[in-house]
């Protein structure tokens, strides 16, 4: 009696490269002063430094994410999650730290530290960005398949055919009917306006893509579809993603692993089932315990 | 193959302590188990037995990391490479160890809303590499020989009765033929003819050399499988029992 036949193909192993590795990335808003770092975080209970009143948003994060893998944040708004997807998606400049993503320059590179062209680069090949709001990852008043040939320009791409065939396949698998590819997203659902946005993230392959609440304010039945979508995606394509939530139930279907926010700082990282079932830090216990 | 030598481990557990610090209750603290020692070699079946409370399922969640242990240590030895201290190993090296070698069957089953049941079997074969229909293919087998009515396979398990979902739950593991699987109450939810399929494909599984944990309240159903019985007790440490648990 046989049980069933074994997997052909086998993972990558843990020690292969990391795809990302973030370095003591702070970023602060104001001006900023020595003390700022030792007077903000969790034991200081703020994250704004009483000396000079700037905002130490991310105090020294640092993590490593590997290929295909789906990380998890999670933290109460102000926590500065949101902020360090933003400063890894360019759209903040950080204060201090390093990242390096193997796919640019084998990740000998700090990509904080590139040219803004450079960026440009890494920004739309290598990176993509879901926002909460559809429509600040979307013109919402150009077509969705005209959203997504947008984001292929950007990387270089000028075949239209090419750019309308990679349109097509990207919105069905996302879910988007594809007899409204012509239409503009602003005549979308909610639900559906966020499966535009990442259809459009997913245009140029990238093998990071970043995900800000994309769940958050929507149906519950639109947000188990979302996720689902995102699950499968990111199995079928091999994408690694960092998805930050303030919902422990969005962390705990998506993530592996997750770390736990507070004040700008990581108070706790581990496994997303650790972290739901054996909680170490006070912040993270009462965190769980208030779970719905 | 079966190992009848039995001499090199699989797994080697000891010291094992889980001491939960509850913040939110000023820093009580509550006892997991306390001091467990065991080994474990390839196609044997540890059975872990003891009143609620005991701590069998602490070990097991200490096994694979759902619990942190706060001391001892938990020695495995992969497929490929150098032995592992589980209690301690990065978190990305236990995750490649769940994804390809050690399975874990919980009480609950807890999926994605929307998943089908036939996706929620094959997902950890795609994660191996799997393509769709290989996958689904082999799920539907697992599902057959579960007993797992096919009307169901479309359907995402949320609704199902407890005894489906410990079958559902099963498949999951056992389609990706584990070296080490961790079963907690198994059988708990099944009737006897469930169970007798059950105990069928474990024996199946180490026949193939699979080293398999389970917790029970009750060993008597999986009985004739087990090859040594840990007895845990509340409040104190485990005392091994049984013939030659490795």
């Amino acid at each position: 009696m046989s049980i069933a036949p074994a997997p052909s193909a086998v993972p990558p192993a843990a020690d292969a490269q990391p795809l990302l590795v973030l370095e003591r990335l702070l970023k602060i808003y104001g001006e900023g002063c020595p003390d700022c770092v030792a007077r903000t975080g969790p034991a200081a209970g703020t994250n704004v430094c009483p000396r000079c009143r700037s905002v130490v948003a991310c105090g020294d994060l640092s993590l490593r994410l590997d290929p295909g893998e789906i990380f998890g944040i999670v933290g109460e708004s102000g926590s500065g999650k949101s902020t360090l997807l933003r400063c890894l998606y360019f759209d903040e400049t950080p204060t201090a730290g390093h990242a390096y993503l193997t796919p640019y320059e084998a990740g000998r590179v700090d990509v904080f530290a590139i040219s803004p062209q450079r960026r440009r680069y890494v920004r739309h090949h290598l990176l993509g960005m879901v926002y909460q709001h559809p429509h600040l990852g979307l013109d919402l008043d150009t077509s969705a398949g005209g959203n997504i040939a947008e984001k292929m320009l950007m990387a270089g791409t000028r075949h239209v055919g090419r750019m309308r065939e990679r349109a097509r396949e990207l919105l069905g698998r996302t879910e988007v009917p594809l007899d409204r590819m012509d239409e503009p997203p602003r005549r979308f659902s909610g639900g559906m306006q966020q499966r535009v946005q990442i259809a459009k993230t997913l245009a140029n392959n990238p093998p990071l893509v970043l995900l800000d609440e994309v769940t958050t304010g929507q149906d519950v039945s639109v947000q188990a579809r979302v996720l689902d979508l995102i699950r499968s995606l990111g199995r079928s394509l091999g994408l690694a993603m960092i998805a930050v939530s303030h919902d422990l139930g969005v962390i705990r279907l998506l993530a592996q692993r997750t770390a736990v926010m507070k004040n700008g700082r990581i108070v706790e990282l581990g496994l997303t089932d650790q972290i739901l079932e054996d909680p170490q830090h006070p912040y993270t216990q009462l965190l769980v315990s208030s779970q719905l | 193959m079966t190992d009848q030598s039995a001499s090199a481990p699989i797994l080697s557990v000891r010291g094992l302590t889980k001491t939960f610090r509850l913040h939110t209750l000023g820093g009580a603290e509550i006892r997991g188990c306390d001091g467990v020692s065991f080994d474990l070699a390839p196609g044997r079946f540890l059975a872990l037995t003891g009143p609620n409370g005991s701590g069998k399922s602490s070990v097991l969640k200490c096994i694979y990391r759902t619990y942190l242990p706060t001391s001892g240590e938990i020695r495995y030895w992969p497929a490929e490479g150098p032995d592992v201290d589980l209690a301690r190993a990065d978190e990305r090296r236990i995750l490649v160890l769940r994804r390809r070698e050690i399975g874990y069957v919980t009480q609950f089953l807890r999926v994605v809303p929307r998943v089908s049941v036939v996706d929620v079997v094959a997902e950890g074969l795609w994660h191996m590499g799997c393509d769709a229909r290989t996958g689904r293919q082999v799920a539907r087998e697992m599902l057959t020989r579960l007993e797992v009515r096919p009307h169901l396979w479309s359907v995402p398990p949320a609704t199902f009765s407890a005894g489906e979902q410990q079958r559902v739950n099963l498949a999951r593991a056992l389609v990706l033929q584990p070296r080490l699987l961790l079963l907690d109450e198994p059988t708990a939810s099944l009737d006897a003819a469930a169970v007798a399929v059950v105990i069928d494909l474990l024996r199946s599984l180490k026949t193939s050399g699979t080293a398999i944990i389970g917790v029970f309240h009750d060993v008597e159903p999986v009985r004739p499988l087990v090859d040594g019985i840990v007895r845990m007790q509340a409040g104190a440490g485990a005392i091994p029992a049984g013939r030659g648990h490795g």
